[in-house]
């Protein structure tokens, strides 16, 4: 019950932060320069072509009024129609959608496959070689742009050695995992350098812990004392990084979509705002930041269930 | 059996007693040793790029395009024959800059917004909390790009984005130091003594809210530096011919094949920089938590 | 209390045990020299100031030492095997069944995120026989035997809800599902309130003497060590000073140290005196002054107390002192 409560009081805040994010974008993404109805037609428009496509794409109206049937199309769940691809929004949304979410969740995986046992490895043998080399590792790791990374992957291995694809999707799930490796490999490495960090210094915290060594006292196996009570309390904090990290993802790495052309939401994005395809801007934006607000909770949820310590205000 | 002489086993006699306890603060701390090496010669190397470039990194030279890596030219040259090693060595102020640059000025802003917010609460924090809700559920790449798309690409407004992006960060870490510490005793001591609040601010609580921030910032500098050669790799920064390091990688894509060390090269020296940054910022933090002294 | 059971053969003997923790600046002498015995069904005690050494001994015994500790010499015979060369698994078999542990903290000693119920049963569950139902109904038993209210309700609840005291009484439930024949008692009392602290005593005394167990209890504290120990060892800086029963202890110490700790304790017989507490502090076990250990310290150092092994002598009927003379 008060479960409920705490979810229905979080969902009602989403929606004053909704409504800031859109409006400062609203805002801003006309403040760039540059006219869409321009980029559609081309330099040599005629300004009367030009003034024609302003009345239909609705530019043609004051700022304050466009903002406004901007809020009218979202409360009937319109999200306008694409200045450039004259679809709706939601459809070009729609097709893209499932393709980050699958990068999303393909990171996140290996993310987590990388980091468990490398932070465990390194917080067991704290100061150590495997330590030491696994710390530095990350570190650089930490350093690597995903531009950088993604470029030398893709040459390495696509190029060179002809392992991957060089972009796109794939039809099937089979091949949407060999297409899609080396982006979600990119983007699990940049993840996992924090990762590690974190869960390797959470694991030394409760290596020696007051409760770690009474289990080892009762005469657990190790084994189960390794799971059950020093990685089931140590990844606790991680949960949260995990739950900030997909709602990044979730919104579309920009820059992996872009260095893989994976034709992701990401790519939708940053292609729109070069061409000035307000409308998409505008719906992208606020799934997005929809999707962050709805993931915490999602997060702060799975955490209060994981940890019976915590209570939910 | 034990004998008197067993009783008495030396302290391993190792390097360790030899040093000052300054000196073993460096000794025990290989993250803050490093970290300040690589930073140091990195600095250097940006104050001196002008000398430490063997050839002009902004003429070309066409009977010498994509030249693979020499004794001539070490890292190589790029499509229009200008010497990759110059090219990524002149670029080192330029994103050494804006790296700290980014971070110094949201620095500034967060402290003084986040003092405001922490100390005074009521509804001043409100507002704040707000505005921190919606910054965070803001695409940052977005909010960057969009903000460079209005204010024009070059070196100064991009620091300005990314300070209008960043700062509400370090507003929220101040803010959080502020309300730990308000509730600390020494606080409630100094109060009641009839301290003003501005003096129990400056003199009391910043000196620990200081050390926190410094060691965030010192990340947020690797990865300012990360973002500004992202943003260069959009085309989104410095303009060409300046050079840029990620604004390099990205000229070198086109040549991937028959050319890799135009991209490969600058990337190595992002990765240094960044991660010389980063051991820094991870050899702050284990000093400033253990008050300077050893775990 | 209950009239005692005539104590049983030998279980324990720990013979010149040295544990050591080696950082980089120095060697810390934890544990220098102890040696002692337990019989069954015996209630042991082992007692001194923080930092003497005490708990890094009784932990030594099912080997929970950390890295930079280490049993560096010294045998640990537990019913005829050298726990210092068990191996993993033959550790593991030893410790919860044969041996028990109590810790002193309730709260960090039990898993934050765990149910009780999850907890006992994971105990029982080494055993491999049981069956699910099995381990809940023993569960059920055992939140009985320690004095826990509604026994199958509190089974779901989490460490965090419950009391201090009861959470020493989980600790102990657990400790003794499998019927151990050994208890180590670190402090068991320290964490709670005074007015719980009596009925912990009294319930550990009634379970040793129910399950036949014996009983090592760790305590800074002379009031519990003269409540319910048999037999007491006064522990200093790595060493044992005085060991003794009880009773004797009280009423002929033979070691200043000890002689010191017993007059340190506030008597209401003697409410108009000031306290007399040891003057100094105990050594840097890094740096332990030669000779014995407590002559810094000590009213009636001489010469020769500055020198010397000072190994523990027989000064009465199975009572040994590290004390070269005979100050009383």
């Amino acid at each position: 019950m008060q479960r409920l409560n705490y979810i229905f009081v979080r969902l009602l805040e989403l929606v004053p932060v909704a409504l800031g994010i859109t409006i400062g974008l609203f805002f801003l993404i006309r403040a760039i320069p540059g006219d869409p109805a321009v980029i559609r037609l081309g330099i040599r428009a005629t300004p009367e072509a030009v003034a024609n496509l302003h009345r239909e794409m609705g530019l043609d109206k004051p700022l304050l009024v466009q903002y406004t049937i901007f809020l009218k199309d979202i409360a009937s769940f319109k999200l306008g129609d694409s200045l450039m691809y004259q679809k709706p929004v939601t459809e070009l949304m729609a097709e893209r959608v499932p393709r980050t979410l699958f990068l999303a969740l393909y990171a996140t995986m290996l993310s987590l496959i990388i980091t468990v046992p490398m932070a465990l490895w390194a917080a067991v043998k704290k100061d150590k070689l495997p330590d030491n080399l696994i710390r530095g590792g990350f570190m650089l790791a930490l350093g690597m742009p995903e531009f950088w990374l993604g470029v030398i992957l893709l040459l390495v291995f696509s190029l060179k050695i002809g392992l991957f694809p060089v972009s796109g999707y794939g039809e099937t799930f089979l091949e949407h995992l060999w297409h899609l490796a080396l982006p979600a490999f990119t983007l699990a490495l940049h993840q996992s350098s924090w990762m590690v960090r974190s869960l390797r210094s959470d694991i030394i915290n409760v290596l020696h812990a007051d409760y770690v060594d009474f289990a080892r006292a009762k005469g657990l196996r190790e084994r189960l004392v390794l799971v059950r009570h020093i990685l089931r309390n140590a990844l606790l904090p991680t949960v949260t990084i995990l739950g900030v990290n997909i709602g990044y993802l979730v919104g579309g790495a920009v820059i992996v979509e872009k260095v893989f052309s994976v034709p992701g939401l990401g790519s939708l994005m940053l292609d729109s705002i070069f061409s000035r395809d307000y409308t998409v801007v505008q719906g992208v934006t606020l799934y997005f930041a929809v999707m962050v607000i709805l993931i915490n909770l999602l997060t702060d949820l799975v955490y209060s269930v994981l940890d019976p310590r915590v209570t939910l205000s | 059996m034990t004998t008197v002489a067993s009783l008495h086993v030396p302290s391993k006699p190792g390097l360790y007693q030899k040093l000052t306890s300054r000196e073993r603060i460096w000794y025990s701390n290989p993250s803050l040793f490093w970290g300040a090496v690589l930073v140091g010669l990195i600095t250097l190397v940006a104050i001196f790029s002008k000398y430490l470039t063997p050839y002009d990194p902004i003429t070309q030279d066409l009977k010498n395009i994509v030249q693979a890596p020499s004794a001539a030219h070490w890292l190589g040259t790029d499509q229009y024959g200008r010497d990759v090693f110059s090219r990524i060595i002149a670029a080192t102020p330029l994103d050494l800059q804006i790296g700290i640059l980014s971070v110094l000025f949201p620095l500034i802003i967060g402290i003084v917004v986040g003092t405001l917010s922490g100390y005074y609460g009521g509804l001043v924090d409100q507002i704040f909390m707000r505005l921190v809700d919606i910054f965070v559920a803001f695409p940052f790449m977005v909010l960057i790009i969009a903000l460079i798309a209005v204010l024009g690409p070059g070196l100064k407004n991009v620091i300005i984005a990314v300070t209008i992006g960043s700062w509400i960060i370090y507003a929220r870490i101040v803010r959080g130091e502020f309300l730990l510490a308000k509730q600390l005793e020494y606080v409630t001591a100094a109060k009641v003594l009839g301290y003003s609040d501005l003096r129990i601010m400056v003199r009391h609580i910043l000196p620990n809210v200081i050390s926190a921030v410094i060691i965030f910032g010192a990340l947020d500098v690797a990865l300012d530096i990360l973002l500004a050669a992202t943003l260069g790799f959009l085309g989104l920064g410095v303009q060409p011919p300046t050079p840029e390091w990620g604004a390099i990688v990205a000229e070198g894509r086109t040549f991937m094949v028959t050319a890799w060390w135009i991209s490969f090269f600058p990337g190595i020296a992002i990765v240094i920089t960044g991660g010389g940054f980063a051991l820094l910022a991870d050899g702050l933090a284990d000093l400033l938590r253990t008050g300077g002294k050893e775990a | 209390m209950a009239t005692k059971q005539a104590l049983g053969n030998e279980i324990l003997n720990v013979n010149d045990l040295h544990v050591y923790f080696e950082t980089p600046r120095a060697v810390i002498k934890a544990v220098d020299g102890v040696s002692f015995t337990l019989r069954e069904r015996e209630t042991f005690g082992l007692v001194g100031e923080s930092g003497s050494g005490k708990s890094v001994t009784i932990k030594s015994i099912i080997r929970l030492i950390h890295p930079p500790g280490r049993i560096v010499s010294g045998s640990i015979t537990f019913a005829g095997r050298d726990m210092a060369k068990l191996n993993g698994r033959e550790l593991n078999r030893v410790r919860g069944k044969e041996i028990a542990m109590i810790m002193q903290d309730p709260m960090t000693a039990l898993n934050p995120v765990l149910r009780i119920r999850e907890q006992i049963m994971e105990t029982l569950g080494e055993d491999g026989s049981m069956k699910a139902d099995e381990k809940l109904e023993r569960a059920v038993q055992l939140m009985r035997l320690v004095g826990i209210p509604s026994p199958e309700h509190s089974l779901n609840e989490y460490p965090h809800q419950f009391s201090g005291g009861m959470r020493q009484r989980v600790m102990i439930a657990i400790a003794l599902s499998r019927n151990p024949r050994l208890m180590l008692a670190d402090e068991p009392t320290t964490a709670v309130d005074v007015t719980i602290q009596d009925q912990i005593l009294k319930l550990l005394l009634d379970l040793q003497h129910r399950l036949g167990m014996g009983l090592i209890l760790v305590t800074h504290d002379l009031g519990i060590i003269a409540q319910t120990t048999d037999r007491v060892a006064v522990m200093y800086a790595g060493r044992i000073m005085e060991i003794t029963d009880t009773v004797t202890l009280f009423k002929n110490p033979h070691h200043p140290y000890t002689i010191g700790l017993i007059n340190s304790i506030p008597s209401i017989k003697r409410a108009h005196e000031e306290l007399e507490p040891i003057p100094g502090l105990p050594p840097n076990l890094a740096n332990i002054p030669n000779g014995c250990r407590f002559h810094p310290r000590c009213a009636y150092a001489t010469e020769e107390c500055k020198s010397g092994d000072m190994p523990l002598r027989l000064v009465g009927q199975a009572h040994y002192s590290a004390c070269i003379k005979d100050v009383r």
